[in-house]
This record gives C-alpha cells, structure tokens and sequence, in this order.
C-alpha cells in the first residue's frame, strides 16, 4: 500500500496522514535501539555511576532518547511542537556531550 | 518557527565542533584507546547528524535526509558502545587494583614466612644440637654402666653426666621448645587476626578500654603509672578486636615505660570529618625515628635483649585489625621522650 506524504516547510521529514502510519522505520529502528542502550545502562547501572563523569554521560544519553522519541511523534498532531522539542533536544544533547568530552579529557589529564 | 529550529541546529552543531575539539585536545589523556576511540565515534555521529540539519535549511538542492537518518541509527550503536568501553575499562582498572592488592598480599606473606622460618631455625638450631649432646651423653653413661667393676672414678663421671650435662642439654631443649611454641602461638594469633569475623556495629569505646585498663590494673599499680582516660567518642568495630587493638597498644605502653621517671599512659579521642580518632600516648622509652615503619613489621622486637616478654607480634596484630575495619595507626614518637599512637576507625 501507498502511503500518503506530506513534506514540512523548510525541508522536514515526511510524515503520513492520520489513519494510516506516522512514522518512519529508521525512526522506530533508532528508538528500539536506544531503548537497548537505556535497558543495558539500568542493569548496569551500579558500574556506570562510577565511570568518570557519569551523571553527564547519562544526561546526554537521556536526552538522545527523549529526542528519539520525540521524532517519532512528530506525525502526531502537535507535530510542529514535537518537532521543535526534537531539534533543542538534539542541541542540549550536543551541548552535553561537549560538556561531558571536556570534562572526561580534563579529568582523566589531570589525574 | 523554522528560523528558530534552524538556530538550534546551528547551535547543536557549534556544540559538536567544540566536542571534536576537546576530544582532539586531549589526545595526549591516559584514557584507554577503546575509550577514545568510541567517544570520537560518537562526537563524529552527533556532528555529521547535527551538519545534515544545518544543511536542511540551506538552499543546497540536495536532500541531506538519507545521511541523517542513517547516522540517527549509529548514535545510539555508539553510545552504548561509549558505555560498554567505559566499563571495560573499569573492569581492566578493578583487577589492576585486586591484582596489586594480591601481589602485595603475597609480598606480606613472604615475608612472614621468611621471617617465621628465620625465627624458628634459631631454637631448632639449638634443639638439635643439644639433643645430639644428650644422646653423647647417655651413649656415655650406658658404656659407663657396662663396665664390669664400676669404681669411685666411674661413679663420679655418671653423677656428672645425670646431674650436670643432661638436665643442661634437657634445660636448652626446653628453652628451645618454650621459644617455637611462643613463634607457632604468635602465628596463630596473627592468622586469627587476619581471618576472623568481623561483626562490625556502634562500639562504646569507653567503656571497652575501661575495661582493659581494669584488666592491666596490677601492672598500672606495679609500675607506679598514672592512667588518665578522656572521653572517647563511639565509633564501628568489631567489639572483640577493637579490644584487642586497645588492649595491645596500652599492653606495650606499660611494657615500654621509662623506669627513671614515674610512667604515665593517656588515652584520648576526637572526631574528625568522618573518622573517630583515638590517641594512646606514654611517656616511655620512644621509638627511634628511623624505626617508626619497622614497628609495625611481624616479630620485630626493637630491643630483644630487653626484658620485657613478647614475639614482636603486637603492633602488625593491631595494624592487621585495622585494615580489616577500614581504619589506620600513626606512630608519632621520639627516643627518650615516649609516644604517641593515633589509630583512626569510621564514626557511628
């Protein structure tokens, strides 16, 4: 079956219309793994707060996630908020993992 | 709305430059390799993802949604491969550490047996040869016997041999014996102090080392020693060995006093940050500073000419104890003058 697309002003990604699917595969596929990650971060929890820089390396991974999702909702209604909500958590993801590099290299160079 | 996203794009990807940057500025860090190298992965992924959202807005007539969404999927491949590089790294750190702490183990329990068996020879030493003179002299006085007309002369040679020479040989051997049954006593203790139980919880300290200076009370008297007890903060411990570790230190204060001035023995304690400090300081003989580390070793015994009784087992018991109860001893001594024992154990 064809599925009916409609493509965001400024280059977004297509989306289907309501009744039929409104996400892409790369996006469920992306999810499924990040949920993954998260699954083996929790049952290893224990280890991983005590990798330098932790609660960083966790935040950025977290909003990775909630961006990930937020991808997915974006063929919801609200699209364009979800969409927004995407884009700054891809940014504050960014930005954490700059904190989170600098901090780890000045760490580990100055111990 | 699509200004405002394409400037969180630019944002994003301004913070990924940055990522890279730091990661190329700490090329020269002693991180593991895997470590390095998958952070770089994952500040790669982000940047190329991040580069193909700035391109969107661009007027570049080339659809940069493929290259996204194939690198959306790495991120989280390269994420989780960050984490399991970290506790990789962890892992190889953790057995360093038990590695080390084994090899040092090892080393300590060289040394004992180096030292046990060094010490064991001596009376051994002695027990044989003394044995060998005990045999000469019942070879002695069995040929003594055989002769068929004993006469005065041979009478006084066998009462010489049964009422000198042996119970001598015999006195040696005993000696001898009296020595490795106090080394094999000193072991067992030692091994005891090292595999025991420990049932850590709250510990009244004060009334634990009142205790042992009731038990020590004849000695206090014997000595003419002022015993002054301040007023010592709880902290955790096992009950039995934390006395022990009272019990030794206070035993060597009145064993080491100064017998040209009246003895004084002063038990205090304080709290500091986390840790309940306790300080056990005499006015005795002191400790060469050259021999502040040696005290602690197993059977060192400073002055074993000396009188006072012991394997030079106390102080490695003590410091045997305490790093079983996550604690620590600190000599502070002078020669002449007395010392001072600081041992610190985690507070109530």
């Amino acid at each position: 079956m064809q599925a009916m697309s409609v493509h965001l002003p400024g280059g977004g990604k297509p989306f289907q219309r309501r009744g039929e699917r409104v996400y892409q595969e790369n996006e469920i596929i992306m999810l499924i793994l990040s949920v993954g990650v998260l699954i083996f971060i929790l049952i290893y929890r224990r280890q991983i707060l005590r990798v330098p820089a932790s609660p960083l390396l966790l935040a950025a991974f977290g909003t990775l996630v909630a961006a990930s999702i937020f991808t997915i909702l974006e063929g919801l209604p609200l699209g364009k908020l979800f969409k927004l909500l995407e884009h700054v958590l891809y940014a504050l993801g960014s930005v954490l993992l700059a904190c989170y590099v600098f901090q780890v290299f000045n760490r580990s160079g100055s111990s | 709305m699509n200004y405002v996203i394409a400037l969180i794009d630019v944002f994003g990807f301004v913070a990924t430059i940055a990522a890279l940057i730091f990661w190329i500025r700490g090329l020269k860090t002693p991180l593991a390799r895997d470590v390095r190298i998958v952070i770089m992965l994952a500040v790669a992924a982000t940047l190329v993802r991040n580069l193909a959202n700035v391109l969107e807005w661009s007027h570049i007539t080339f659809s940069f949604d493929p290259i996204e969404d194939n690198i959306e999927l790495l991120l989280p491949i390269f994420w989780g491969f960050v984490v399991y590089a970290f506790l990789q790294d962890l892992d190889r750190k953790a057995r360093a550490d038990l590695n080390h702490a084994l090899a040092m183990k090892n080393k300590k329990l060289q040394s004992v047996v180096y030292i046990a068996s060094h010490d064991l020879r001596s009376p051994l030493v002695n027990i044989r040869g003394f044995s060998n003179e005990l045999a000469a002299g019942c070879a002695r006085l069995k040929e003594l016997l055989e002769r068929p007309h004993p006469d005065e002369n041979i009478r006084d040679q066998i009462k010489v041999i049964l009422s000198q020479e042996l119970p001598e040989s015999l006195g040696f051997i005993e000696s001898g014996v009296t020595s490795m049954d106090r080394i094999i006593d000193g072991l067992l203790r030692l091994s005891r102090a090292g595999s025991e139980e420990v049932e850590i919880r709250p510990l009244d300290l004060n009334r634990l080392v009142l205790s042992i200076r009731q038990a020590v009370n004849f000695q206090i008297e014997q000595k003419n020693t002022v015993f002054t007890l301040g007023d010592l903060p709880p902290c955790m411990g096992d009950e039995n060995q934390i006395a022990q570790v009272f019990s030794n230190l206070i035993d060597n204060a009145l064993k080491y006093l100064d017998e040209t001035r009246p003895g004084q023995i002063t038990v205090t304690g304080w709290y500091e940050h986390d840790r309940a400090v306790y300080c056990v300081k005499d006015n005795g003989i002191g400790i060469a500073p050259a021999d502040h580390e040696k005290v602690f070793e197993v059977f060192c015994r400073l002055r074993p000419d000396r009188s006072a009784p012991g394997e030079g087992l106390g102080l490695n018991i003590v410091s045997r104890i305490l790093e079983r109860h996550n604690g620590s001893i600190r000599l502070e001594s002078e020669l002449g003058r007395g010392s001072a024992f600081y041992v610190s154990l985690p507070k109530t």
